[in-house]
């Protein structure tokens, strides 16, 4: 507490207190200044909100409003930082309140005053203002709580504001297809499609706003959709070109034929996507006027028949499959990055999942996709995190390569006088189930083979996969020899 | 003139206080107010019941300072020229009748003005000339007055019977008007004790004219700055603002503060002048100069409470740091 001792401070102690003293009361109008000048803007603006938001009035001032804010706060503060700035006390002003407050008898102020010496008998020399930033602080309290109060309100939706807001809305769509296009994650077809359907959808709300946000609300979520299936396709696309690299791996394999008749399927679906398939169509030209196979309609057919002909070495198809990963990753990194492509939060966490897998794919190979940090765009850069990563490295650790035991579909006899049960997947693809055999066939063999019924019937004709159809040849061969 | 000389002109000065206080009985306030006017040559308006010790207070100074003093001691019956002087015919040998000028009570440093407002408006008004311009005009001749020339004047608050007011003009003139209150119980035991018959106690000068022209000159001299001189300026402009006031206080009344505040400094041992010593001189130099309206006399308000009222509601500065940012002394 106060020390209230009189002593008999130097003159140029005195001096220097009502120097520094004159800058604390200068400061301290400063900062009350300030806080009033915000207090006010806080109420301001929360009143106007809050006018907004109970009638539901106010036309486009919904979209305006973070503009109106933002750009009346920032006046308010850059003027009152102006105007605060002004020096409102002067030297004489602090003496003389020093000099009230001390009972000095006018020697405080005599000391700013005159240059020569003067007497400073009697001073209580203990004062120390302070500035009191909880007053301030308090000051602020309700308007902040007010204008949290009243931004965490939810809006009423008035029938102008809801019109008004549609063609908003409406905009927003249009932009994200637009955007979905240009990736070419829509086809052009669909985005015309799309835009179609926001214009009926603009049109239905000038009838009946609530059928308008309605309509403009099924397209948003079809359009996510449409993302994701896309995203999906890719990314089944990424694990195909994945599994087409390991099986080239060993070219004598059997699941190398039903890898490169995937990653066919996959291309056929690339076409119609110039901007990621460039490369790949290159790519499958080459093959195709190699092997003449120039009529072929689709890129299924082409790899279809590469493989049978076993006209392309593993070198090939790995190449294939590593062009096909390059544009897909690099699809789904675009897709990624592409900010309010997808409207949805499900739809965006769903997007990342298949990212953030397709991202680890990337990274794991180091193929480079040309993305940046993405993917790890090649073996040195490998370890720089996938697009699902943040900014700054993480570094990524590299074990052995994979066992080829643990490959995912590994051929595996069936038990003799069996077969794969209905359901049980072959390759990618699930066996049909509840195929029936004919009566006389009505054994303990529930493979779901179709047995032609001939003599001997060891030629089985199931409607198998090509992997499928090579485990069941050697399940029977195999069974053969064993005879 | 040294801090040394400076410091003895003020010894003596403390030293007549001291005297003061040993004739006037548990009066140090009274006492301090009246030094303080008499050292900003100033004209002292005693007010108080009578036998309280006004006019042997001004007695008891005549005595310690050793000026010339005139008594005037005023009555209905008394003239202007009674006071202020007038030509008579003188006969001398060889050189006939001549007008001389005989001054009159009015030449002298200290005039004690008794019962002053038992004279009519007529006599009191010898006094204004005097009193602001320290002269006096008789016959179209000007005839100034010696230095210093201080009026000290006593009146009775209560008769009201063949007594005449004194008018604003001949108020407004007076630096101070002192009002000597009630005397405590011990005082007046020790009256008993120490005054037999109550005659004023011997007193030898303590002070000579010179010594107290000097004070008087250092006391003019002390600086006064203008965040003092603004109080003291808005607490005489609150007295035109303030309700129930006719007739706020003239100019001549933040002069009269300035200059007491000088005083009051001085005597205090500063050589600058405080918020404090104007607050203090305030209620003296101003009391007399405020005009109340009718109302407000009817409801029993005085000039003092106005007074009182302006000290507490006027601000010391006039630019205030904001209290709510600026902490209280820690």
């Amino acid at each position: 507490m106060a020390d209230t001792t009189r002593t008999k401070p130097t003159v140029d102690q005195a001096r220097r207190l009502v120097f520094e003293s004159r800058k604390l009361f200068n400061t301290g109008v400063s900062v009350l200044r300030l806080s009033q000048w915000l207090a006010v803007w806080l109420y301001l603006a929360a009143g106007v909100l809050l006018v907004l938001k109970v009638t539901g009035v106010g036309g486009t001032a919904r979209g305006m409003l973070p503009l109106w804010i933002g750009a009346t706060g920032m006046g308010v503060v850059l003027t009152s930082l102006i105007v605060s700035y002004r020096q409102r006390y002067s030297m004489l002003d602090a003496a003389a309140w020093l000099d009230l407050r001390t009972e000095g008898g006018g020697t405080l102020i005599q000391l700013v005053t005159s240059e020569g010496d003067v007497r400073t008998p009697n001073l209580t020399w203990d004062i120390r203002p302070g500035l009191r930033y909880g007053v301030v602080a308090r000051r602020l309290i309700l308007p902040v709580a007010l204008a949290t109060a009243v931004v965490m309100m939810p809006w009423k939706e008035g029938a102008e504001l809801l019109e008004a807001s549609l063609d908003s809305r409406a905009e927003t769509v249009e932009k994200r297809v637009e955007k979905a296009r240009k990736l070419g994650v829509v086809r052009e077809a669909e985005a015309r499609a799309f835009k179609r359907d926001l214009e009926r959808a603009r049109a239905a709300g000038t009838r009946s706003p609530e059928a308008g946000a309605e309509s403009i609300d099924t397209i948003d979520k079809r359009l996510d959709q449409a993302v994701l299936k896309r995203a999906k396709l890719s990314r089944e696309a990424l694990d195909a070109a994945e599994k087409l690299l390991a099986e080239a791996e060993n070219p004598s394999g059997p699941g190398l034929p039903s890898a490169a008749a995937e990653v066919g399927k996959m291309l056929d679906d690339l076409y119609e996507r110039e901007a990621q398939a460039q490369e790949v169509r290159r790519l499958l030209k080459r093959i195709a006027e190699k092997m003449g196979l120039d009529g072929a309609a689709t890129a299924e057919e082409i790899m279809s028949s590469a493989t049978s002909l076993e006209s392309l070495d593993a070198k090939q198809l790995k190449e294939i499959a590593r062009a096909l990963r390059r544009g897909q990753f690099t699809l789904l990194d675009k897709m990624a990055r592409s900010k309010g492509l997808l409207s949805g939060k499900e739809a965006k966490a769903h997007l990342a999942t298949l990212v953030a897998g397709a991202a680890k794919a990337g990274g794991r190979e180091g193929a480079g996709t040309g993305q940046g940090t993405g993917g790890g765009a090649d073996a040195a850069g490998a370890g720089h995190g996938g697009v699902a990563r943040g900014p700054g490295e993480a570094p990524l650790r590299f074990g052995n390569a994979t066992d080829k035991s643990k490959v995912r579909f590994k051929a595996r006899p069936f038990e003799r006088g069996g077969g794969p049960l209905p359901g049980i997947m072959v390759g990618k693809r699930r066996i049909a189930g509840g195929v029936a055999p004919p009566p006389e066939f009505q054994t303990p063999n529930r493979s779901g083979v179709v047995f032609d019924g001939t003599e001997g019937g060891s030629q089985g004709n199931a409607d198998l996969g090509p992997r499928g159809r090579e485990v069941t040849r050697r399940y029977f061969t195999e069974a053969t020899s064993d005879e | 003139m040294s801090d040394e000389q400076n410091a003895h002109v003020r010894e003596r000065i403390l030293e007549v206080e001291k005297a003061l206080g040993e004739v006037i009985l548990g009066k140090p306030a009274l006492i301090r107010n009246f030094m303080t006017g008499v050292l900003a040559r100033g004209h002292i308006l005693l007010e108080g019941l009578p036998g309280l010790g006004k006019t042997l207070m001004v007695r008891a100074f005549t005595a310690l300072s050793g000026l010339t003093h005139r008594r005037i001691q005023f009555t209905p019956d008394l003239m202007h020229l009674d006071i202020t002087g007038s030509y008579i015919l003188v006969e001398q040998e060889g050189k006939g009748r001549e007008f001389r000028f005989q001054e009159g009570p009015i030449f002298g440093n200290l005039i004690l003005a008794d019962e002053i407002n038992r004279a009519s408006p007529k006599t009191q008004s010898a006094l204004l000339e005097a009193m602001q311009e320290r002269r006096v005009t008789v016959l179209s001749t000007t005839h100034d007055l010696p230095r210093p020339f201080m009026v000290m004047a006593t009146q009775n608050p209560i008769e009201l019977e063949g007594t005449y007011p004194l008018p604003e003009a001949q108020l407004d003139r007076f630096l101070f008007k002192l009002e000597v209150g009630d005397v405590p119980a011990d005082v007046l035991e020790r009256l008993v004790m120490e005054r037999g018959r109550g005659d004023l106690p011997e007193l030898s000068p303590l002070l000579d004219r010179e010594t107290l022209l000097e004070a008087m000159r250092i006391v003019e001299g002390l600086p006064i700055s203008r965040p003092v001189a603004a109080y003291a300026a808005r607490l005489v402009r609150g007295t035109h603002e303030a309700p129930g006031v006719r007739y706020g206080a003239s100019p001549r009344a933040v002069l009269a503060i300035a200059m007491a505040a000088r005083a009051l400094a001085f005597l205090s041992n500063r050589d600058t002048v405080g918020f404090e010593d104007v607050r203090e001189v305030a209620l003296p130099a101003l009391r007399h100069r405020i005009v109340l309206d009718y109302q407000t006399r009817l409801e029993g308000v005085r000039a003092d409470d106005i007074v009182e009222k302006l000290l507490d509601g006027v601000d010391a500065l006039d630019r205030n740091p904001p209290s709510n940012v600026v902490g209280t002394l820690s």
